[in-house]
């Protein structure tokens, strides 16, 4: 064991450490030349396509070095905030981590929030200054900034590019000598942790887990802790790029274990494996997660809503920060709501159900979780817009707040203060860094960065901001519920819950949205937004007129019956709401506004 | 009864709306013909139990095409199919500035009847901004010297153009009803993908036309015909009592047609076949005896669709009991019920028959996938 080295790659979004992932498992001849190519171990297809990482991916590396065999295992993290939790997990799993900084860009706020997250685990810090190789790297100034951090000396750093490869034997070298191996006992009862799971419809579930103690052996009678159900190990092995099946996994290990439980929901991610005649105790799993925004998801087809259950409950064991429960909507039947980390985690759930699990869904307007004391004392969690209690009956509503962090360069203070400011922010802390660099601390309402918030800091600040933040509470405030009215029909799934002093603005630009959203049917719809009796905003649409090809002769027949059929499917996957068709784009109008 | 149409793909050069499978290179017309000849014998099993009662040279321009080619094909169609002599409307495609003496006699004398003349507008402006082969004079000359021939012939006429305003549409509409042809078709210009016409909107987007100038245009050509005595019978097509072109109106009750020519349709119950839309490869196909089309078996929605398809946009309409003797009684059920919500301007239902008034016909393609089956 103690050849073995356990370790993760952190870093702020996009400061490269899959491509560094790519380098280390090519130099130690890990990945084969012809399975190798960019961001290798970003295997969903929304990762490539989106050029980031979504999910952990852990990967075992064999390593000769001075006459000795080593065996690490590597876990690339992502970098974007919503996906913080999946850092955290792939932290248990290790004794050291690699810390990235783009030698451009200097330390940025999930730098340093990752980073606290590894030295709250007590991990080993490898701090690397990555992308060396770029003409615009700032090497000695983000020495500094390192060593202020972190503490190290400026030797401690390794300078690094994970395009050309400066670095990598430096940074394989140091794994070594740097990292402790792990601590565990092969002889002690089993105690493995489970941080991750997929469904598998030939195999079952395939759960991915860390040994601490003991060994799990192919064949072994293994045991839940938290359910005490037993189970078959039918294979054991590693993670190398594919799975690879051995005859036992030691202490220290990563790797996975097949028994073929098809049933979701008997297995959770942080729950501890032992074996069923020797059981050991529960390790300490993982810090619930805490979900930030709220919406629905339903069906397209109501028929459908089983089938959705399952393929929630199997997707959740492949992301285990999704949360949800039962939802019923006046317009859109049963489905769910659901509990995620961000909107990119939200648009990233919604994706995977249709491209992974072939469902049509929508969904519906997302919020926060509020809290409202009603005149009889009574706290109401309102995390749907349908839970908001009848406005004379309520005394007080709460929303969350939170502690915003966002490090810029000083001459865009005064673009981010006014769009804080706008946002309901208050600024609680302003300190340089360095010379060239502010950190600036802002009090702000979740619901307020929650839709267009980055969008909008990216654009006033020429990109150069980063921005991390921490829930920090609850504070009163005049939050209300705004509907949206078709041809005088409220369309519950289009509900919203906001503050006042912007019902006006938002209302006038979500009925601006949906009115670009929705087709043009045979009739005029009338489009409203109205706060209780009161309408705030309203658009027409006028009647579809004229929808007819010119030609339709023996050579037309064939095409035009297609086209005609496509446009039926289409209409197929609109939710009808009174006689008013509306496809699954406008219910998510709120998002895109602009 | 049945249907052949002849598709020939030539033509001199390209009208800046149009997309169709065409080539302005004469060469290979020799080849070509040939090859269709081919095709004619081949198909010629399929239809052996067939009359043959419309037969439709289209294209393309096929009065551009050489007469001795046109013979060929025209003698090749007598000598391998039964032919209804006494009624067979024999209908060719020409273009006003092919409407010469010698041309005229030609194609009376190999037993053309019927000819569909592509005059499009009678204003000189428009004819220019649509690259047009023809001028205005052109056209009253051709169609002139046509009317010694022919009684029977047709006039296309293309509304909605964003240059020819209304009283030039007026204008162009009365000039052409001066010639009294049986059939007038006019069709609303559409902007057709990869066509110059959609480049030149693009870049001057003030010129795309508006649903409500186009309605109104509709609207316009409906009534003048209308005061003439022609009957609105097709979305796109107008005509003198007894005169609805037999083999358009074949397409539209699913009579079967063979299409013989590269890019042409053919449908014989329930098969539908389009040949490959490329000369040189269709030549090339026919002569190696490969594969030179391509096939559908319509399934049972898929021809309740076109049977609605067609429906909504004629006036002989559909009927409820047709669909419940093909498809079922559930079916005509659900289509009555989804047509009985419709505006009352835009359809009329009779008893057993429902169809769409020259109102509706206006949102025939909405109103059809609405009723489909998929
Ligand atoms: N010049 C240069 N570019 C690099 C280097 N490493 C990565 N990049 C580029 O930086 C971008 C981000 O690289 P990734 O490896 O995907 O970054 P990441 O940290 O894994 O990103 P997330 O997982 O989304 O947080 C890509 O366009 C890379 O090509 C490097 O060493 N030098
Ligand atoms: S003559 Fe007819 S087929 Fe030829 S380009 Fe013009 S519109 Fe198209
Ligand atoms: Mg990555």
């Amino acid at each position: 064991m103690k050849n073995i080295r356990n370790f993760c790659i952190i870093a702020h979004i996009d400061h490269g450490k899959s491509t560094l992932a790519d380098r280390l498992l090519e130099y130690t001849n890990t990945i084969t030349d012809r399975d190798m190519m960019d961001q290798v171990l970003d295997d969903m297809d929304l990762e490539r396509e989106k050029g980031i990482t979504i999910k952990s991916h852990a990967i075992q590396i064999n390593y000769r070095f001075e006459n000795q065999d080593y065996i690490f295992n590597l876990i690339d993290t992502p970098g974007h905030v919503d996906f913080s939790y999946e850092v955290s997990k792939a932290l248990a799993s290790c004794e050291g981590a690699l810390l990235l900084v783009d030698a451009s860009q200097g330390i940025q706020a999930q730098t340093i929030s990752n980073l606290y997250l590894a030295l709250d685990c007590d991990l080993e810090i490898i701090p690397v200054i990555n992308k060396i190789d770029m003409d615009a790297a700032k090497v000695p100034e983000v020495t500094d900034q390192i060593v202020e951090l972190i503490g190290c000396k400026p030797t401690d750093i390794i300078l690094a590019s994970g395009r050309t490869g400066i670095g990598i034997n430096d940074i394989l070298s140091a794994i070594i000598h740097r990292i402790p191996a792990p601590k565990g006992d092969p002889t002690l009862p089993l105690q493995a942790l489970i941080f991750d799971s997929v469904f598998n419809s030939f195999r079952g579930i395939i759960i991915y887990f860390r040994i601490m103690n003991g060994t799990l052996s192919k064949n072994d009678q293994i045991q839940f802790v938290s359910t005490e159900k037993n189970y078959f190990a039918e294979e054991v092995g590693i993670l190398k790029l594919k799975m690879q099946p051995k005859e036992k996994v030691n202490a220290g290990d990563v790797g996975y274990i097949i028994t073929g439980i098809k049933n979701a929901k008997e297995v959770k991610v942080g729950d501890t494996i032992t074996l069923a005649k020797n059981p050991g105790k529960a390790i300490d799993g993982f810090e619930e997660v805490k979900p930030m925004v709220f919406a629905g998801i339903f069906p397209v087809v109501t028929d459908d809503f089983e089938e959705l259950r399952e393929c929630m409950e199997k997707l959740q064991l492949n992301d285990s920060s999704l949360t949800f429960e039962l939802e019923t909507s006046q317009a859109l039947g049963f489905g769910f709501r659901c509990g995620f980390l961000g909107l990119l985690h939200l648009e990233i759930i919604q994706e995977r159900l249709e491209r992974e699990y072939n469902q049509t869904v929508i969904t519906t307007v997302p919020n926060v979780s509020f809290r409202a004391t009603t005149t009889k004392q009574e706290l109401i969690i309102v995390d749907n817009p349908i839970k908001m209690p009848d406005p004379v009956k309520i005394n007080s509503i709460e929303e969350p707040f939170i502690r915003a962090q966002i490090i810029t360069l000083p001459e865009f203070i005064g673009n981010i203060m006014k769009l804080c400011l706008a946002k309901r922010g208050n600024l609680l802390n302003q300190s340089y860094l360095t010379q060239t660099r502010v950190e600036l601390i802002f009090e702000m309402p979740l619901t307020e960065i929650v839709f267009d918030f980055y969008d909008k800091l990216k654009s006033s600040t020429k990109g150069y901001a980063s921005f991390d933040y921490t829930p920090c509470g609850y504070r009163e405030a005049d939050i209300v519920k705004m509907d949206i009215l078709l041809n005088n029909e409220k369309v519950d799934a289009l509900s919203s819950l906001i503050h006042r002093s912007k019902t006006h603005e938002f209302g006038r630009r979500l009925c601006e949205k949906l009115k670009e959203l929705l087709p043009k049917q045979q009739f005029q719809i009338a489009i409203q937004a109205a706060v209780g009796a009161k309408v705030v905003a309203r658009e027409n649409i006028s009647a579809l007129r004229k929808d007819v090809t010119a030609k339709c002769y023996g050579g037309d027949v064939s095409r035009k019956r297609k086209l005609l059929e496509k446009q039926k499917e289409g209409k197929k996957r609109m939710k009808q709401i009174g006689n008013i068709e509306i496809p699954q784009s406008a219910f998510l109008a709120v998002l895109k506004l602009d | 009864m049945a249907g052949i149409y002849l598709h020939i793909p030539f033509c001199k050069q390209r009208c800046s709306y149009c997309n169709f499978h065409f080539t302005t290179n004469l060469n290979k017309s020799y080849e070509l013909i040939e090859a269709m000849i081919k095709e004619l014998v081949l198909k010629s099993k399929l239809f052996q139990t067939e009359t043959i009662s419309t037969i439709y040279l289209g294209g393309g321009t096929p009065s551009i095409l050489n007469r001795l080619l046109i013979e060929k094909l025209v003698n090749t169609i007598y000598n391998n199919y039964t032919i209804e002599t006494q009624k067979l409307e024999f209908t060719l495609e020409a273009n006003p500035e092919d409407l010469i003496e010698d041309n005229l006699k030609f194609w009376k004398q190999i037993g053309i009847n019927r000819l569909s003349i592509g005059v499009q507008s009678m204003h000189p402006e428009t004819l220019q901004w649509f690259n047009r082969c023809h001028t205005v004079k052109q056209a009253n000359l051709g169609i002139e010297k046509s009317t010694q021939y022919f009684d029977n012939f047709n006039l296309d006429l293309i509304y909605g153009i964003p240059i020819q305003h209304h009283n030039q549409l007026i204008t162009t509409t009365q000039q052409i009803l001066n010639f009294k042809p049986t059939h007038i078709s006019s069709y609303c210009l559409t902007i057709e993908s990869k066509t110059h016409l959609k480049h030149v909107l693009k870049q001057n987007p003030q010129l795309i036309p508006t649903e409500q100038f186009q309605i109104e245009q509709y609207n316009i050509v409906r009534t003048l015909l209308g005061q003439q005595g022609y009957m609105h019978y097709e979305v796109s097509n107008f005509s003198l009592n007894c005169f609805e072109s037999k083999h358009n109106s074949a397409y539209w009750l699913g009579k079967p047609y063979l299409g013989i020519g590269p890019s042409a349709h053919s449908y014989i119950y329930p098969n539908r076949f389009w040949n490959i839309s490329h000369n040189q490869k269709y030549i090339a196909d026919i002569n190696q005896n490969k594969s030179y089309y391509q096939k559908e078996t319509l399934n049972t929605h898929q021809q309740f669709n076109e049977y609605i398809m067609f429906a909504l946009r004629t006036k002989r309409g559909g009927s409820f009991d047709f669909i419940e003797q093909h498809f079922s009684k559930t079916l005509a059920e659900e289509t009555l019920q989804k047509l009985s919500k419709l505006d009352p301007n835009d359809i009329s239902i009779e008893s057993d028959y429902f169809r769409l008034t020259p109102q509706g016909w206006l949102l025939s393609d909405a109103i059809a996938s609405d009723l489909f089956k998929v």
